[in-house]
């Protein structure tokens, strides 16, 4: 009984959903995120539904009142319910792509908007095979990271990700629309890297300069570190600390040891 | 879990080539008590700005 009562209450609220964002349409946002917004609270709502049945219907509730207050912008629904949907890119595999289209973030297009990856996508350069991020504590802080310097005078465009369950959703992501979905600060991503072979040549000059350095950097700081390399990625700092692609980056591991006790 | 981390150098940067040169300068590949200490703190400093905490 209970469940038939949730399963109606959710399908009204996907409804107003839609018809929220429907009048939203008019002043910006497209068709299909007016569809997709109604799948991504479907899925955030069965999910409750699974959890807890009874509460469900109380969270229903509140969820309806919210999006009738609500300025009938998608911005304030991303406000609000972002976090789902992120969470929702984590957790539900089957409509990950649905809500991945979603997604909103700062870029460093345009450090003061958010951005759809298909916008993302839409002015990605011809060369560009993947969606580049950074995580960070603060949007602040990422726009003065060393490493995104490079990739800006160059022409790239930079996702900023500055909530700490950001780098869970990319990773679960890993790909939109064919594109891979890759953080600058691990050491696999070679967007900058030249492949003409003069470059090639050029690198593997440095690196044989600098090998007496990289050995006694490696020697010096022991297991701190996997490896010292020369890198291709830094404008005017002298080192950065890369991550390896598989394991945990510098936000992971600072939400790591802040769990642990 | 730790993180693995990667050291990139930048080679184009002066303090780079600095140190480069007094490893070269020196008889057994390491640099002097200085230099050691700057390059501490160059890796210290790193690890701040790639989002680190430094133990």
């Amino acid at each position: 009984m209970i469940k038939v009562m949730s399963k109606k209450l959710v399908r009204k609220t996907i409804d107003m959903i839609k018809e929220l964002a429907a009048e939203a349409e008019e002043e910006e946002s497209s068709e299909e995120e007016a569809d997709a917004d109604a799948d991504g609270e479907k899925k955030e709502e069965s999910e409750e539904k699974e959890d807890e049945e009874k509460s469900d219907e109380k969270k229903d509730d509140e969820e309806k009142d919210k999006s009738e207050e609500e300025e009938d912008k998608y911005l304030t629904f991303w406000n609000n319910f972002g976090k789902s949907i992120k969470l929702g890119v984590i957790e539900d595999s089957s409509n990950r792509l649905k809500l991945a289209k979603l997604l909103r973030f700062y870029s460093t297009e345009d450090p003061d908007k958010l951005h759809s990856l298909d916008d993302y996508i839409g002015r990605m350069k011809s060369d560009q095979d993947t969606i580049l991020y950074l995580p960070g504590d603060s949007k602040s802080a990422i726009l003065k990271s060393p490493i995104l310097k490079k990739y800006k005078q160059k022409g790239y465009e930079v996702l900023l990700l500055d909530d700490p369950i950001d780098e869970f959703t990319t990773q679960h992501l890993t790909e939109y629309e064919k594109r891979k979905v890759k953080s600058i600060a691990k050491d696999d991503v070679s967007v900058l890297e030249d492949s003409d072979k003069n470059a090639k040549k050029k690198t593997q000059k440095l690196k044989e300069m600098y090998k007496p350095l990289t050995d006694w950097y490696k020697k010096h700081l022991g297991k701190q570190v996997e490896k010292v390399a020369i890198s291709q990625k830094l404008d005017d700092s002298p080192l950065f600390i890369f991550t390896s692609q598989y394991g945990f980056s510098a936000q992971m591991e600072k939400i790591n040891k802040a769990q642990a006790f | 879990m730790m993180a693995k981390k990667s050291l990139e150098i930048n080679p184009s940067h002066p303090v780079m080539k600095a140190l480069l040169e007094k490893i070269k300068e020196s008889d057994d590949n390491s640099p002097d008590e200085a230099s050691i200490e700057y390059a501490d703190l160059l890796y210290q400093m790193a690890l701040l700005q790639s989002g680190f905490a430094i133990e």
